[in-house]
């Protein structure tokens, strides 16, 4: 007979939050799905167990897995579902090496070394949990952030405190990678705002593109493009020449010429396009 | 003799009797038998190739493809270059051999048989073509074995100087012994356990005197300050070291090129590694380059050097998108054109053998 005040969980409860719409189903609908147990550790339904009322707690239905490792038991009780970066990162430390490799396969993750570095530290560090749950990050931002050695911890907290969209975050995370691998990462990188930060970093890993880009601004303000003309160049200038798009009228057909004159001029000034 | 802690050896070719032939040349201090071509890391590994030997070079989208057979005669090299992206897909050091040679001459033949034209089959794409012939003598093998195949060049490409097998081959028409040179401070610094510059070029000029046609492949050529200067004494030294009458097949130009996870790998083995510090950029094929106009940069440099110090010598870009073509050579350049400029170089003959 289990004594169900002696249960813990497997993995403390911050790693998985359940959020306020369990509470409510489970209130209104009732749990019907048993919990997986190993010993007197919950296995599956660690969610759920910690909404339960005292009385859900005294009901809920119990299951014993018969697998030893109560870890791989929740991967394989788990593995259809989402998972969130610090349970995976958690389950990760305890799984055999066989077992990672099925996890990092059925996650669509390559278990590189810059991952590993970082779900390692993030594991450590409960505090942060709730932020880099709530920040819904891509696994690609926190595996640039496993490149950056000692400045992993700063990079993380900039990364949780700085407001940006995940877009901006994911462009942050390289370019901090770049900046590291090069060691051109400025010593110290809070107080700034994360477009000021891009800005510099950007300028930083790739000056040559920026000197480029910087040119071809200035010679699309000195160029006399007919009205309506739109320009588009690769932002990594990889593809050479511009995209031109124009919207013309029969009887605007003397732009063509301009138009012409004026890419004659662009082109002159910037050889590398 | 080979060197490794442990050597593996597939259930499959354990009575195979070039396995106990290739296991004489190999100093290990533990033997294992294992299942299945999966390196178990850690060693090297003698197993049976269960696929294909012969494959096609595997050109990325977007890229001015050579058409280049390639032979998987296993898999890793002895040598540990920084920036070799065999490192992502074995662990330095560890070596995949495949004994069932038989089965690749096969292929080679019926390769001979099924393709029309011009072929070119090279050995260096997944390890040195040389640098294990002394106790891995596949190489001499083919050249033996493809000697008199009508309109078919084999490539042997190495960092390594072990030619003494090839320089008593009978018939060697057929031959392209290529090196792969860079910067002298890359050959010092970056590729570690290879042979010199001078010893490479020195093979290359006892392989010129013996009538044997060359090839060279200036790939990674890697932008570290002060390249132009240091690329420019490589091509003095090929110059001042190759005989007048040396036949070059051709000489390829590549910039380093990687994929987007390879510095990891690279940087976990080599920590200290220069290799990242230049500027790099998502290219046409989703691979990591240079800022594309300090490729072409490179590339004109290297290719106006070789002119003149080689007038009229093949020379092409390999793994470059069109674009690229154009604005160094001047002309359009696609893959079919490539194809045709370096199977000009490949000698027609008697089927002897095929």
């Amino acid at each position: 007979m289990i004594d169900r005040s002696q249960l813990v969980m497997l993995i403390p409860p911050e790693a998985v939050p359940p959020g306020s719409e369990l509470a409510d189903s489970l209130a209104r609908w009732g749990n019907a799905a048993p919990l997986l147990i190993h010993g007197r550790q919950i296995v599956d339904g660690i969610k759920r167990w910690s909404v339960f009322s005292p009385e859900q707690r005294a009901t809920v239905p119990l299951i014993e897995t018969s697998l030893a490792s109560p870890f791989l038991a929740r991967f394989l009780a788990n593995a259809s579902r989402e998972w969130n970066i610090i349970e995976t990162a958690l389950l990760l430390q305890h799984l055999s090496e066989s077992e990672r490799q099925a996890l990092a396969v059925s996650r669509r993750i390559a278990l590189a070394p810059n991952l590993l570095n970082v779900f390692a530290y993030l594991s450590s560090l409960p505090s942060c949990w709730a932020r880099v749950i709530d920040s819904a990050l891509p696994v690609s931002v926190w595996r640039d952030l496993g490149a950056l050695g000692n400045r992993l911890g700063e990079a993380v907290e900039l990364m949780l405190t700085l407001s940006g969209t995940v877009a901006e975050k994911r462009m942050l995370a390289g370019l901090l990678r770049q900046a590291h691998l090069r060691h051109l990462l400025p010593s110290a990188l809070a107080s700034r705002d994360l477009s000021v930060l891009l800005t510099e970093l950007q300028q930083l890993v790739s000056p040559r593109r920026d000197d480029v880009k910087k040119r071809y601004d200035e010679a699309i303000a000195d160029t006399d493009l007919p009205p309506n003309t739109e320009l588009t160049v690769d932002p990594v200038f990889e593809k050479p020449g511009v995209t031109v798009k124009l919207h013309l009228r029969r009887q605007e057909l003397a732009r063509l010429e301009r138009l012409r004159q004026s890419l004659d001029h662009l082109f002159a000034r910037i050889p590398e396009l | 003799m080979l060197t490794t802690r442990t050597l593996f050896i597939d259930h499959a070719i354990a009575g195979h009797p070039r396995t106990a032939e290739i296991e004489r040349g190999i100093s290990y201090q533990k033997r294992e038998l294992t299942s299945g071509e999966r390196h178990p890391g850690g060693g090297i590994l003698l197993t049976r190739n269960r696929g294909g030997f012969v494959k096609p070079c595997p050109g990325m989208k977007g890229a001015v493809c050579c058409g280049l057979w390639v032979v998987e005669w296993g898999m890793g090299c002895p040598f540990q270059c920084e920036y070799c992206v065999l490192q992502v897909y074995q662990t330095s050091g560890d070596l995949t051999l495949y004994v069932n040679w038989e089965d690749c001459l096969e292929e080679v033949s019926r390769l001979r048989q099924q393709v029309r034209g011009p072929i070119r089959l090279c050995t260096g794409e997944f390890g040195d073509s040389l640098a294990l012939e002394p106790d891995f003598p596949l190489n001499t093998l083919l050249a033996r074995h493809t000697a008199g195949f009508a309109e078919f060049t084999l490539e042997l490409k190495s960092k390594s100087v072990c030619i003494e097998s090839l320089l008593t081959l009978p018939e060697t028409r057929h031959l392209i012994v290529s090196f792969s040179l860079n910067a002298p401070r890359i050959m010092t610094h970056l590729e570690h356990g290879t042979a010199s510059l001078e010893q490479r070029l020195t093979a290359a000029r006892a392989l010129a005197e013996r009538g044997i046609r060359l090839a060279f492949h200036f790939d990674p050529i890697v932008a570290l300050p002060g390249w132009e200067t240091e690329y420019q004494e490589t091509v003095a030294a090929m110059h001042r070291t190759l005989p007048a009458q040396a036949d070059i097949a051709w000489i390829s130009l590549g910039t380093f090129r990687f994929p987007r996870f390879f510095p990891d790998r690279a940087l976990e083995t080599f920590p200290g590694s220069i290799l990242f510090q230049e500027e790099f950029h998502p290219s046409f094929d989703g691979k990591l380059r240079y800022f594309r106009p300090l490729r072409e940069q490179l590339y004109r440099h290297l290719s106006r050097l070789l002119n003149d110090a080689f007038p009229g010598v093949r020379t092409y870009l390999c793994m470059e998108s069109e674009d690229v073509w154009e604005r160094v050579t001047g002309k359009r350049r696609h893959s079919g054109d490539l194809r045709c400029l370096l199977d000009q170089a490949v000698p027609c003959g008697q089927v002897t053998s095929a």
